[in-house]
């Protein structure tokens, strides 16, 4: 196993585009033996498993459109390589949108927050953040052949977009609308996740949920939505809703049925605090 | 904590926090190669054939060893020489040594192991104690698959059952821990002239490993050398050879110093790890609360080879009734080989096993009976000087009545808040008593040390290693405190078989109490040599002077009458020790004779949502003799309840089909410091009149009692009992969900 992953590492090709349409180039030309990279920390776990027999590597650090933060009335604009650390401690995010930069806290140890980045995390498609960001409603800039914008969710659901770069994320402030995001560990001190689920309730009434954990790919939980904006909603149904469409998986370390218990009754708790019936 | 000394900072403080300190893993020199192990790819199986043919071709390798480089005898293991150090024909676990490889760099010695063939034949897996007592399984071991019993009884336990009013028995599951010490197993060794070398690699004990290294490469014991400390952490899993034998067959055939350093993979897959245990409790009561008969069973998964488990299980089985005095009692313990990677001495040395049971036990007893659980503790506990556990003598200890009275006024105790939304708070406590040493019928000899250095230090030897304890505070605090002179004046030698005294093993919390008796034992004759010196020197009466700071002084004035240096500079002055650790005088092989005592109280925090448990306060009561070294102290109670901590809320080393299921700390997970709160400590320091053993270790009492305590708490806090651990987050959400304690469920 060790063999494989130093081997790997010896033999890796790695290539510094400066322009987006460079980098995506590059990624054509290689495919199936490369890999884009920006904090490289998932790669990192990859490479110790032995899970990651690529033979090239573009970075994307060099590239500059992928960086910076912006506000306006309605949305926050990340770059793809603002790092995690920044998410959290940014002035502007903290002001504009307080429930991501406090997310930030629970996404990744803290030696990892400084060189993870928020695009590796959407673009690894099971990321921390992506529950989050898809009650927020988040789009993303994607690069192929030309800058692209689209939802997240479709970004996560469509394999059309397999090799596109994310640049940007732009996410709505949400103001005065209660959001909440748990991450469910295996301790006190960080760990991967055993589950994240997040939740918005809207302005109009209407509610968001999302959840997922390190080996699934997140999504919303559209039922448990609806079971929820139903007149007269019963919290056993709506708690046996979730269960059902919670998407967990089971490994070693932790069955799909506690994930789902585990994080459907943190969804239920948010639920009765906003008005159980 | 209330002690009457001020503290200081420790002698190796300053080069740790800095990072200037060198561990082993930190050397180099010139010319060295970098060795890899290849281990076995199966947890049972017979090897075919071995061929290293296109390792050894390979650019940059500069040796390849398999089992026929081996001298000597090619086995190692502290009490029965049963692991192979490079195996011949079978594999028994996943961690088993195959071939070791040296190369100029470590990648093209990985590499050459992958151009290593081994042939296997696939064996059945024996991955359970069960499984490999089965009457027709296949021996492991060529005496069978059972590695030792042990058992003990007193009085007629059926009897004590008919007498009882309650009966209750439970099995209860332990887990295995890895002793996940920051520095991973790796060292150099370095080939010399006279067809020995030196061993830079740390363990707990450099004249063992000194042993089994002469046995492997049938050598005189003199032709090796060992520097051992210090090291970043062992708590029991540096106190068997672990790279030592590859690097020096390495380092001989390559004629060059050899570094092995394992990953944490490496470490995770070879090293060895706390037994897991069923046990299996009935006990019986009269309605008053009087324990009457106690009967346990205890089945202990040792793995694939014995190092210190016959040793381990003799301990669970003398402490199987712990601090208390039961009339009628039985137990029984077996350890049984599995291709379950190897299991042997961790921090706790099977107490923290049969103590979470018993303490468990006996709260769900009193649950039964009525009685408040620290009220049948204090009807059974034993007094002053009752005979120990197996019935012999030991050294007369008010030790668990101190540690029962003292944690039962806990504040911990008296908290009444509980509740706060779906947060639900619950406290608990529990006792233990712990033998130190390595007991009766077992060499476990000691000495020490003091001579003057022609640098004019008082030079204090040891053959004890630093792993992290603190021994080198300990040494000093005790030579300053005994000898009368200044930290300045002190030198510490440690961890070198060319330097140091034979002390024993840094083992069974024997090291700071070893060293106060040795130093008992040399204060007098060599300040006796000290004063003579200084007398002829100064013409001053030896009766006159007084050892201190910088030198002998006049024993009025105080004032300087010769340094250190000046007495230096007549030559060398040296008194040496050789004792053994105190043993009972009653022939009970492994009963143990000077004991230590430690109670926990806990608060805890259950999450009825996710079934977290989280622990938020905590208080030590520890009666443990005088306190040496304030902070050592305190630092061994803390850390030794952060890992109990662990072993009760997260930590198992998994096993599936024989193979870890994790292989790194990102899954194997320890406490980091926000699951750790602050503490509080009460050292109970008298020991009984007349008594003359002096300050007793700390290394191992402040991590047991933590457990039941914490189980306790958490059957407060939500009516669930556990009878396994690591506590299940998915089986606690479950009893909790049972109760129906949410709306929605």
């Amino acid at each position: 196993m060790n063999g494989q992953v130093t081997k790997a590492r010896m033999n890796i090709q790695l290539w510094r585009p400066a322009a987006l349409d460079e980098a995506y180039s590059l990624l054509e030309k290689l495919a199936p033996d490369v890999c884009a990279a920006s904090g490289s920390t998932l790669l990192q776990l990859q490479w110790d498993k032995g899970t990651l027999p690529k033979q090239h590597l573009v970075s994307l650090e060099g590239i500059d459109e992928m960086r910076g933060i912006s506000t306006s009335d309605t949305h926050v604009s990340i770059g793809g390589l603002t790092s995690l650390n920044e998410c959290r401690k940014n002035p502007l995010i903290k002001r504009a949108l307080s429930c991501f930069s406090d997310a930030a806290s629970a996404v990744a140890a803290p030696g990892i927050r400084s060189r993870a980045t928020i695009g590796g995390n959407i673009a690894s498609k099971i990321g921390d953040f992506i529950p989050l960001l898809l009650v927020l409603g988040a789009e993303l800039i994607v690069y192929q052949k030309e800058l692209i914008r689209l939802p997240l969710g479709a970004w996560l659901s469509e394999e059309d977009f397999r090799t596109a770069i994310v640049t940007r994320v732009i996410i709505p402030r949400a103001e005065g609308e209660r959001v909440f995001y748990h991450k469910l560990g295996r301790r006190q001190a960080f760990t991967g996740a055993a589950a994240v689920a997040a939740g918005r309730f809207l302005k109009d009434g209407s509610i968001r949920l999302a959840a997922g954990h390190a080996d699934i790919t997140p999504r919303r939980l559209l039922d448990s939505e609806a079971k929820w904006m139903a007149p007269g909603w019963d919290p056993h149904e709506l708690y046996k809703t979730l269960i059902h469409e919670l998407p967990f998986s089971s490994d070693v370390f932790m069955s799909a049925a506690y994930r789902k218990k585990a994080a459907a009754n943190v969804i239920m708790a948010e639920l009765m605090a906003e008005g159980g019936e | 904590m209330i002690i009457n000394k001020p503290s200081r900072v420790r002698p190796d403080g300053r080069g740790k926090v800095t990072g200037e300190l060198k561990y082993m893993t930190d050397l180099s020199f010139p010319g060295m190669l970098y060795g890899k192990v290849l281990r076995s790819a199966y947890p049972h199986a017979e090897i075919v054939s071995v061929c290293t043919i296109k390792a050894e071709k390979m650019e940059g390798v500069q040796a390849v060893v398999t089992h026929k480089d081996v001298p000597g005898l090619n086995r190692f293991g502290i009490v029965i020489p049963d692991q192979p150090v490079l195996c011949e024909d079978r594999v028994r676990y996943v961690g088993d040594a195959i071939a070791a490889v040296a190369a100029e760099t470590e990648e093209i010695a990985e590499a050459a192991l992958e151009l290593i063939q081994v042939e296997y034949k696939e064996l059945e897996v024996m991955d359970s104690p069960e499984k490999a007592l089965r009457p027709n399984a296949q021996r492991l071991h060529e005496d069978g698959n059972i590695l030792h019993r042990a058992f003990f009884s007193n009085g007629d336990v059926e009897e004590g059952f008919q007498a009882s009013d309650t009966v209750f028995e439970e099995t209860y599951e332990l887990p295995r821990q890895m002793h996940t010490y920051m520095e991973t197993e790796g060292g150099v060794a370095v080939p010399e002239d006279d067809g020995g070398f030196t061993m830079y690699a740390g363990t707990q004990h450099g004249y063992k490993d000194r042993f089994q290294l002469a046995r492997i490469f049938d050598i005189p014991e003199e032709k090796i050398r060992i520097v051992s400390s210090p090291m970043g952490g062992s708590f029991g899993g540096k106190d068997e050879l672990n790279i030592q034998p590859y690097a020096a067959l390495l380092a001989l055939k390559s004629g060059r110093p050899v570094k092995i350093h394992q990953t944490r993979k490496e470490s995770v897959r070879s090293g060895i790890k706390r037994h897991p245990m069923k046990i299996t409790i009935k006990t019986g009561a009269d309605h008053s609360g009087n324990l009457l008969a106690h009967d346990v069973k205890i089945v202990a998964d040792t793995g694939a080879y014995a190092t210190l488990g016959p040793a381990v299980l003799d301990f669970s089985v003398e402490h199987a009734a712990g601090p208390y005095r039961i009339p009628n009692i039985r137990t029984e313990g077996i350890s049984v080989f599995t291709n379950n990677g190897v299991a042997g001495e961790f921090r706790g040395f099977g107490g923290n096993q049969i103590t979470f049971a018993l303490e468990t036990h006996l709260d769900r007893l009193s649950g039964m009976l009525g009685i408040d659980p620290l009220e049948l503790r204090r009807k059974n506990i034993r007094k002053p000087h009752d005979l120990g556990p197996l019935e012999h003598r030991i050294a007369p200890t008010d030790g668990a009545a101190q540690v029962l009275n003292a944690i039962s006024k806990s504040p911990i105790l008296k908290k009444t808040s509980r509740n706060c939304g779906y947060l639900q708070r619950g406290t608990g406590a529990a006792i233990t008593m712990h033998g130190g040493g390595l007991g009766f019928g077992r060499m476990d000899a000691a000495g020490g040390r003091l001579s003057l250095s022609s640098e004019g230090k008082i030079t204090a030897s040891f053959g004890f290693e630093e792993c992290g304890q603190g021994i080198l505070a300990a040494i000093e605090q005790i030579v300053m405190e005994e000898l009368g002179c200044a930290a300045e004046d002190i030198s510490i030698v440690i961890g070198d078989t060319a330097k140091v005294p034979k002390s024993g093993s840094s083992t069974a919390s024997r090291g700071t109490s070893m060293v106060w008796h040795a130093i008992q034992r040399l204060k007098k004759p060599f300040l006796a040599q000290l004063k003579k010196r200084a007398a002829e020197w100064s013409g001053c009466s030896a009766e006159n002077l007084i050892p201190g700071a910088a030198g002998l002084r006049d024993k009025n004035t105080k004032a300087l009458v010769v340094t250190y240096k000046e007495l230096a500079e007549k030559g060398p002055l040296a008194e040496e020790t050789a004792f053994d650790f105190p043993t009972t005088p009653d022939p009970v092989v492994g009963g143990h004779f000077l004991y230590s005592f430690g109670a926990a109280a806990v608060e805890v925090e259950v999450d009825l949502l996710t079934g977290d448990v989280k622990l938020i306060d905590c208080e030590h009561a520890i009666a443990a003799g005088p306190v040496v070294s304030p902070q050592g102290y305190r630092g061994q109670i803390e850390g030794g309840a952060a890992m109990a901590l662990g072993y009760t809320l997260m930590e198992e080393a998994k096993m599936t089909d024989g193979r870890y299921a994790a292989e790194n700390l990102d899954h194997y997970l320890i406490p980091g410091i926000k699951d750790v709160p602050d503490m509080k400590l009460i050292a109970i320091e008298d020991l009984m009149k007349g008594d003359v053993y002096g300050p007793r270790g700390v290394g191992e009492i402040g991590t047991i009692a933590i457990t039941p305590a914490i189980v306790k708490a958490v059957h407060d806090a939500v009516g669930c009992w556990i009878n396994k651990l690591p506590i299940s987050r998915e089986e606690l959400l479950e009893a909790i969900d049972r109760k129906g304690l949410k709306q929605w469920t």
